[in-house]
């Protein structure tokens, strides 16, 4: 079986302070993981350190193959929430939608962007700018650009943080759906009915020096 | 039966009392203000007086008139008004510190009080700059010596405008949907003023009959309006009971935010601060389809997107293609400096979402396209603008005489060069320039300011060789030859070369 993302014996140190020890993950092609585990276990640094987003101290890490994080062609592949929000000002939350379906080939009137809008809620929000947004509409809308565009590699860290129960169904539907259409997904979660309702494995993980 | 009390009423503490008690605990801990300081600043006005201040006198007072009076200095008198009100705007005008916003804006003690300080700051300001521009206008338009009562009453006229233009800034303020459109009122007349003066300047402009009234009639109308204008800021400072709290904290916030740039030597700041405002002010956005036209590139539909949304302030590159006919005489360089920096602002319109990718570069990962494809859509609107710009500049130099050739056509060519620089001018983000200390022998200085200053404008130092040495060497009545035109394509065409091929190391995708 392919193995869409490979972790070996990865460990992430912070100083003198141990954030991951010696960590393994395979998930292969069209699987699904939720990284679980206490505040501070290393979950979003595990994520990050898939992405490419950030160097382990010690052991190795191939996406698809290859070093994660290097060039246009991983991002082609790989949509992430990991980093910390960003937009563009000025344009509003359906441009921002349109920009990045069109700029990856996508159809803008295909329907997908009208079915993730109301799956999220974000139908009354088209005109808005980002910066006007509440924190959890703007946590909307980042989901939203990310499952927007083509990718065969989803990470997200907590995408079910600040959504009411209909849309955190919804959300989790549109994963599993995802999962079954042969994406891989990576995720880390708090909440355990919205894991199973994706349909993802539970990673543990431990902070190490509570071991 | 013992009776009980009612409970009391509390009663509103005195703000003056509560800014004293404050005062009293700040001075306890820190101590009072340090001689050093007092020296450091004594110095500074003093050497700032020495250094401009002869020139600022020559400007408000001419030594002699040229000429019968004209128009020209009234419009001048218009857009310095203009500006005035802007500057207001953006500042609040009516604002405390943000230690007092956080503590005793919402605290119940009367706004009144709370808020004089700035009101009075603003109405001596407004006051000052206005005698300023009023003494100006009078010392264009009269013959030397001239009376006394005609210095007075200009001097009085202008700074009862100049009330009037504050009165018009402090009422805009708790009304953000009319403010909005003052403000651009104010832009437009601002630039729009300053293309009159340098049109009327340029053609000689029509000559003002002889006044009507004694100067004493003009004095008298003067002080009658300046009372009026001190009475409606005696209102003002009752009205200002009745404000919310969120344009005062809005602009408490700006105004900190200012003097954190002015106290960190830090100016990067502001470009970012004025565009989240801006932003925040657009309520009637729509979407629009022009991301989906198959014909034009995404991104640089993105960039024309922005340049529609931002057209309200479109008004200053406009107003600024002004600015170089009053240097037309001047000396080369300094029309030089004019014209390459005016075509680097108008080129850095669209800039902020450059600014952006550069500060974090999460959207571009999203959109997982090359920098070189990134890099290259950027460039292309800000070349159209410093192009557009740079032709028309030059066009009306040339339509003054003080050029010869095609003039405009180097200047459409300088666009791209243009705008490489703009280009790398925002992609330095605050975080990038403003951490970056130099050692002095008297401790050390944030290099922000320096950086900011010069970020940018080697790369258009470079780039636009041909247009700088040709309006230094080339003046007016030698023709620009072809071969200039050959050195500056050259010069835009390696340059957007160069920076599209570094993209790709720069963006991180």
């Amino acid at each position: 079986m392919t193995m869409v993302v490979d972790v070996r014996q990865v460990t992430v140190r912070y100083g003198s302070t141990l954030v991951l020890d010696r960590i393994d993950l395979q998930v292969p092609e069209g699987g699904a993981v939720a990284l679980v585990g206490e505040n501070g276990a290393g979950k979003s640094t595990l994520l990050r350190c898939v992405t490419g987003l950030q160097e382990p101290t010690a052991g190795d890490i191939s996406v698809f193959a290859a070093v994660p994080g290097r060039g246009t062609e991983f991002w082609r592949q790989v949509a992430t929430t990991v980093e910390s929000p960003s937009w563009y000002q000025g344009l509003t939350v359906r441009e921002h939608l349109d920009l990045v379906r069109v700029v990856n080939g996508g159809d803008p009137d295909d329907g997908h962007i009208a079915e993730l809008c109301v799956t999220l809620g974000l139908s009354g929000l088209s005109d808005s700018l980002p910066s006007t947004l509440s924190s959890g509409q703007r946590q909307r809308f980042l989901l939203a650009a990310t499952l927007v565009r083509p990718s065969r590699l989803l990470v997200l860290d907590e995408p079910e943080q600040r959504l009411d129960t209909r849309i955190k169904g919804a959300v989790a539907a549109h994963l599993r759906s995802y999962v079954a259409d042969g994406g891989t997904l990576v995720m880390a979660s708090h909440d355990d009915g919205f894991r199973v309702g994706v349909g993802a494995g539970e990673v543990v993980l431990v902070r190490p020096e509570a071991e | 039966m013992t009776p009980v009390a009612a409970p009391a009423r509390p009663t509103a503490p005195a703000t003056v009392d509560a800014r004293r008690w404050v005062r009293r605990r700040r001075i306890a801990a820190e101590g009072r203000v340090e001689v050093s300081t007092v020296y450091v600043v004594t110095l500074t006005v003093l050497m700032a007086a020495a250094l401009v201040g002869q020139p600022v006198v020559r400007v408000v007072w001419p030594p002699e008139v040229s000429g019968d009076p004209a128009v020209t200095p009234f419009v001048g008198a218009a857009a310095a008004l203009a500006a005035f009100f802007v500057v207001l705007r953006q500042l609040g005008p009516l604002s405390v510190s943000r230690s007092d916003a956080t503590w005793l804006l919402l605290a119940p003690i009367p706004r009144r009080t709370l808020l004089a300080p700035a009101l009075t700051l603003t109405t001596v300001a407004a006051l000052v700059v206005g005698a300023a521009i009023g003494i100006a206008v009078t010392g264009r338009s009269v013959s030397r010596p001239a009376e006394l009562p005609v210095l007075w009453a200009g001097g009085t006229t202008g700074a009862a405008a100049a009330v009037f233009v504050a009165l018009l800034a402090i009422a805009g303020q708790p009304r953000p949907t009319a403010a909005r459109f003052a403000d651009g009122g104010g832009v437009a007349v601002g630039a729009g003023s300053l293309i009159m003066a340098a049109a009327l300047g340029a053609s000689g402009g029509p000559g003002l009959p002889a006044l009507p009234v004694p100067p004493v009639v003009v004095l008298a109308v003067g002080v009658g309006a300046l009372v009026a204008g001190l009475f409606a800021v005696g209102l003002t400072s009752r009205a200002v009971e009745g404000w919310p709290a969120a344009p005062i904290a809005e602009a408490s916030i700006n105004a900190g935010a200012y003097a954190d740039v002015v106290y960190a030597v830090e100016p990067s700041y502001l470009a970012e601060m004025s565009a989240r405002r801006f932003w925040r002010g657009r309520t009637r956005v729509r979407t629009t389809r022009l991301l989906l036209a198959r014909w034009l590139p995404p991104l640089i539909a993105q960039d024309l997107i922005i340049l529609r949304r931002k057209a309200p302030r479109l008004w200053w590159p406009v107003g600024a293609v002004a600015v170089p006919v009053y240097l037309a005489e001047g000396p080369a360089w300094l029309l030089l400096g004019v014209v390459l920096i005016g075509a680097l602002g108008a080129a850095g319109f669209t800039g902020e979402s450059t600014h952006s990718d550069a500060a974090n570069p999460a959207m571009l990962r999203l959109l997982g396209v090359t920098g070189r494809r990134v890099t290259a859509a950027r460039l292309v609107v800000p070349a159209v603008i410093a192009g557009g710009w740079l032709a028309i500049t030059l066009a009306v130099l040339q339509g003054l005489g003080a050029l010869t050739g095609p003039w405009w056509a180097l200047g459409l060519l300088a666009g791209p060069a243009v705008a490489a620089a703009a280009y790398q001018r925002a992609k330095a983000s605050a975080a990038s320039i403003g951490t970056i200390l130099i050692d002095t022998p008297l401790g050390a200085f944030p290099a922000g300011m320096l950086l900011w200053l010069l970020n940018g404008v080697d790369v258009l130092a470079v780039l636009t060789l041909p247009v700088s040495v040709g309006l230094v060497l080339v003046p007016a009545p030698e023709v620009l030859g072809w071969p200039w035109l050959f050195a500056q394509a050259a010069s835009s065409a390696l340059g957007c070369a160069l920076l599209v091929r570094l993209g790709t190391n720069q963006t991180g995708v």
